[in-house]
């Protein structure tokens, strides 16, 4: 069985101005299976994949991405974010069996 | 067939096809009897092996010792087992291969080898001895150890080494090109691996596809030296925040239906590498799959 599912990481670059558009990174470890893998006594291992995944910005929902069993195990997803403002930006990965991961990661502004 | 030293034997598969040929495999023949490396492709294939063990030799086939789960290198295991061999191998037989299942191998596999080469298969790789660190085996007045070295080319990886002789059975931790498969293990591993081949000094060594070469440590060199670009490379890469796609499009495409040409081994490893080097660029410990 896997372990460490549901390990979070947000990844933002480590000096940010004030309008900046930077690049988010964050992974999750999951199996993401696709129900169509066996194990090698032949019993199918059934889906289990993330479906739904949620990005906060200061409270407000800036972005929301729904999965499907496609996409690789411990996936990565990266998307753009203007930094107009100080605030915890927040990221929830959900699963199809009501599994719920969640990491956030301030975005605080350096001096330039 | 070549002679590495009194008793001991290489059966070579292709040379210059580097892991699309067909694999290698060897023997030890001993007073009290034959230990087997690898059992080839398919049972047919694996029936040429016994005949050709039978030339040298009449003592009976004790073991069959398994380099690793992937089918072209235990699809004829079950012949020598039908022989009297008993199975050494690690009990992790897991591969992408095997995802969907022992049957559905199977299958994929007789498109590879054809039906008539698969005639009589059952699956034999299951380990009578597992070994999952070291093993050393006594037979006839021969020292032969067994080293797990996974998961560098598959999690079940295993060398054989005759101390005495010098001689290593590396399975497909070398390939005679250098180009090394990691997809289904890990580029540290597999680094690790190459430092156990070292340090181990072998007079012979035997890959797993391919001419055995003049200078062991130099294939090991050249082996390391890919590993190691191709993870400074995806590295690299990573850390400046340059897409996958991007960072591999220095490597030519990898051949259709063709899933380890060397095009194609250079891209999917490229492929995993760069997926690890994400993980650690991003601080994730595990891998939720192993």
């Amino acid at each position: 069985m896997a372990h460490g599912t549901g390990e979070a990481r947000i990844r933002v670059p480590d000096r940010i101005a004030q309008g900046d558009v930077i690049t988010v990174n964050a992974i999750v470890s999951h199996p993401m299976d696709t129900g169509f893998f066996r194990t090698k006594d032949g019993d199918p291992i059934p889906a289990y994949f993330i479906n739904e995944v949620i990005v906060t910005y200061g409270g407000d929902e800036i972005a929301r991405f729904e999965w499907t069993s496609g996409i690789s195990r411990d996936p990565v997803v990266s998307f753009t974010l203007r930094a107009d403002r100080e605030a915890p930006l927040t990221m929830s990965w959900k699963d199809n069996k009501g599994g719920v991961y969640t990491q956030s990661v301030n975005i605080a502004f350096t001096a330039a | 067939m070549q002679t590495l030293a009194p008793g001991v034997y290489a059966v070579l598969g292709d040379t210059g096809r580097g892991s699309e040929g067909r694999p290698n495999a060897g023997f030890i023949v001993t007073p009290d009897g034959v230990v087997v490396v690898d059992a080839e492709p398919s049972p047919a294939a694996g029936e040429t092996l016994l005949r050709t063990i039978r030339s040298v030799t009449r003592r009976p086939i004790r073991w069959l010792v398994l380099t690793h789960h992937h089918p072209d290198h235990h699809f004829g295991a079950i012949v020598f087992r039908r022989a009297g061999a008993r199975v050494i191998a690690h009990p992790d037989t897991r591969t992408l291969a095997s995802e969907g299942g022992p049957d559905e191998e199977m299958i994929n596999w007789i498109r590879v080898v054809g039906l008539d080469a698969m005639r009589g298969f059952a699956y034999a790789d299951t380990p009578d001895r597992p070994v999952t660190g070291s093993d050393t085996l006594r037979l006839g007045g021969r020292t032969i150890v067994i080293l797990a070295v996974g998961p560098a080319h598959t999690p079940g990886d295993l060398m054989v080494w005759l101390p005495m002789e010098r001689v290593l059975f590396a399975g497909d931790i070398l390939v005679e090109d250098g180009v090394t498969m990691v997809v289904d293990g890990s580029a540290p591993a597999l680094l690790r691996a190459l430092a156990s081949v070292d340090s181990l000094g072998p007079r012979v060594a035997v890959p797993g596809h391919g001419a055995i070469p003049a200078d062991a440590a130099a294939l090991v060199a050249r082996t390391r030296d890919y590993v190691t670009g191709l993870r400074a490379e995806m590295r690299a890469a990573v850390e400046q925040g340059v897409p996958m796609k991007r960072a591999l499009s220095a490597l030519p495409p990898p051949d259709e239906n063709r899933p380890v040409s060397l095009n194609s081994r250079r891209r999917r490893n490229a492929v995993r590498v760069y997926v690890d080097e994400e993980k650690a660029v991003m601080g994730l410990s595990g891998d939720s799959a192993r």
